[in-house]
């Protein structure tokens, strides 16, 4: 995956790229590239947010587009949601761990996370935890 | 301007048809429509048609008769059969032409639709990493809907049993067989909080109408039905729409809030005024959202609409009265041109054993990635 759309941060996790329209102050993720790249200021979001909604994969996705594990007996459902950072902006993206933890209103940290493709090669991406004591 | 009129309608039924390819299926709508409208196919003067997985729409014209016919294929996502209805409708009320044809139809593979993250202008690892999924769009939208306005899953199963009640009345619906509130909530989960059976499935299927201007209309003694207004709209600024990696944190008005209202301004009615409703219901929770966003009722208030039964055929406002998307499945080019199909049946008092008594006004409403709608208003002429 590109390096402008996550950089490694401390503890663990991910902290997300995304661009600021020069102009507006509008975020938006990812950051644009070619002819309107120089519209948006690069900046880093904050390494948490709280979770605006949710829902769960259950069944396999297509491949194309999906290259995870998508065989009906080795599938993995995963939790997909948005994380809202402030009033800055909400980002879409994977949930890792159990999806059926999740509230709406969670504390979540943005995290690498590694999901094995069927060659037994390895995609990275960012993603979503609940944070440390996010459960009360 | 001209007024406009529906003077004929045709449906290839929707379904599973093995042995028939989707141009097929429009072709005999396309028939239907010309035969119920009492002209002949020389004499419609345009055409607007779009399918999205069968090919060119226009490939109907070998098999119709090359008679020289303006041809414009549509494309516009799911809203592509409410977006040929308009082509036509502005087509005629702009005077140019007496008569116009609006088809659609379409066959898809079983499945959850695949689409190419490119062909969206987003990146590859989008769709790469399992995001490129519309059905997750939908189940996010009303979870969090849910989670602001008291919704209950209980009533997103009652909509989808609803629609199956309203399918198996309807010659032209797919899933015809009713289901029960219990067994749509205990079917497999698909997304949370949707289940198999509270989601449509893409299908095949083909529609046509034909419209007329008033004057051919009242010639051919064919006013039983007037096209009193049709407008789409595509998203604004704060919308949250499907296929977005971000969102502003901001929630705006939605593309179907600007259309309707942009179709009831245009009909000087409003929705207090409408009789019956096919609203898009890709899932349940769509419907329960579009109520409130074409301005049938508030935010919240579907709750108590569903318990009361209201959107039932004999409760106050009719929804989805063919079993909707639901019911019928998804051929994307013909989806929108049922709902108006639909519609014409009502009106014309040929909807059998699930027509709706003293009908008027007939609203519908198809919703499309990657975020426009589009609604045509019905009246009984």
């Amino acid at each position: 995956m590109d390096d402008d759309i996550f950089i490694s941060a401390e503890g663990g996790k991910a902290r997300i790229v995304a661009g600021k329209h020069r102009q507006t102050g509008q975020v938006v993720f990812p950051r644009p590239q070619g002819t309107e790249e120089e519209d948006f200021q690069r900046i880093e979001l904050p390494l948490s947010g709280t979770l605006w909604t949710y829902t769960v994969q259950r069944i396999p996705p297509k491949n194309p587009p999906f290259v995870g594990v998508n065989s009906p007996e080795d599938y993995q459902p995963y939790a997909v949601g948005y994380i809202q950072f402030g009033d800055q902006v909400m980002i879409e993206g994977r949930i890792a761990g159990d999806p059926d933890s999740l509230e709406i209103g969670m504390r979540m940290d943005s995290v690498p996370l590694s999901f094995p493709t069927p060659d037994g090669a390895e995609m990275t991406t960012y993603a979503f935890a609940p944070a440390n004591g996010s459960r009360s | 301007m001209n007024d406009v009129y529906v003077i004929g309608a045709g449906i290839h039924p929707f379904g599973r048809h093995e042995g028939k390819t989707g141009l097929d299926l429009g072709v005999d709508a396309t028939k239907l429509a010309v035969e119920d409208s009492g002209i002949a196919w020389e004499d419609v003067e345009a055409a607007f048609g779009g399918s999205s997985a069968s090919g060119n729409a226009d490939a109907v014209l070998p098999r119709m008769g090359l008679t020289g016919i303006q041809f414009i294929n549509v494309a516009n996502g799911c809203a592509t059969g409410g977006s040929s209805v308009l082509s036509a409708y502005w087509a005629i009320k702009a005077g140019e032409f007496e008569t116009a044809l609006a088809v659609g139809f379409d066959k898809h593979p079983r499945g959850s639709f695949n689409p190419d993250p490119v062909r969206y202008g987003l990146p590859q690892w989008y769709g790469e990493t399992g995001m490129m999924l519309t059905t997750q769009f939908f189940a996010m939208k009303i979870q969090r809907y849910m989670h602001d306005y008291g919704i209950s899953t209980k009533s997103l199963a009652k909509v989808a049993a609803k629609a199956f009640h309203n399918g198996s009345k309807t010659p032209h619906a797919w899933r015809r067989t009713p289901m029960d509130a219990d067994t749509v909530l205990q079917s497999r989960m698909i997304s949370d909080p949707l289940t198999q059976y509270m989601f449509c499935s893409p299908s095949e299927g083909g529609v046509a109408l034909i419209l007329a201007s008033e004057k051919k209309a009242r010639q051919l003694g064919r006013t039983q039905v007037k096209l009193r207004a049709a407008a789409l709209k595509t998203r604004p600024e704060n919308s949250f729409e499907v296929f977005s990696p971000s969102l502003s944190v901001e929630r705006g008005e939605t593309p179907t809030m600007l259309a309707a209202r942009a179709a009831f301004e245009k009909a000087g009615v409003g929705p207090e005024d409408i009789d019956i409703a096919q609203v898009q219901d890709t899932e349940s929770g769509a419907e329960i959202m579009h109520m409130a966003e074409n301005g049938f009722c508030r935010d919240g208030e579907q709750e108590q609409w569903i318990a009361e039964g209201r959107t039932a055929i004999g409760g106050e406002l009719p929804v989805n009265t063919d079993g909707g998307c639901i019911a019928c499945g998804e051929p994307i080019g013909a989806s929108g041109l049922r709902q108006v199909y639909e519609n014409v049946l009502q009106l014309r008092g040929q909807a059998e054993n699930r027509q709706v008594e003293g009908a008027r006004l007939a609203f519908s409403q198809v919703y499309g990635a990657p975020g426009l709608s589009a609604v045509a208003i019905l009246e009984k002429g």
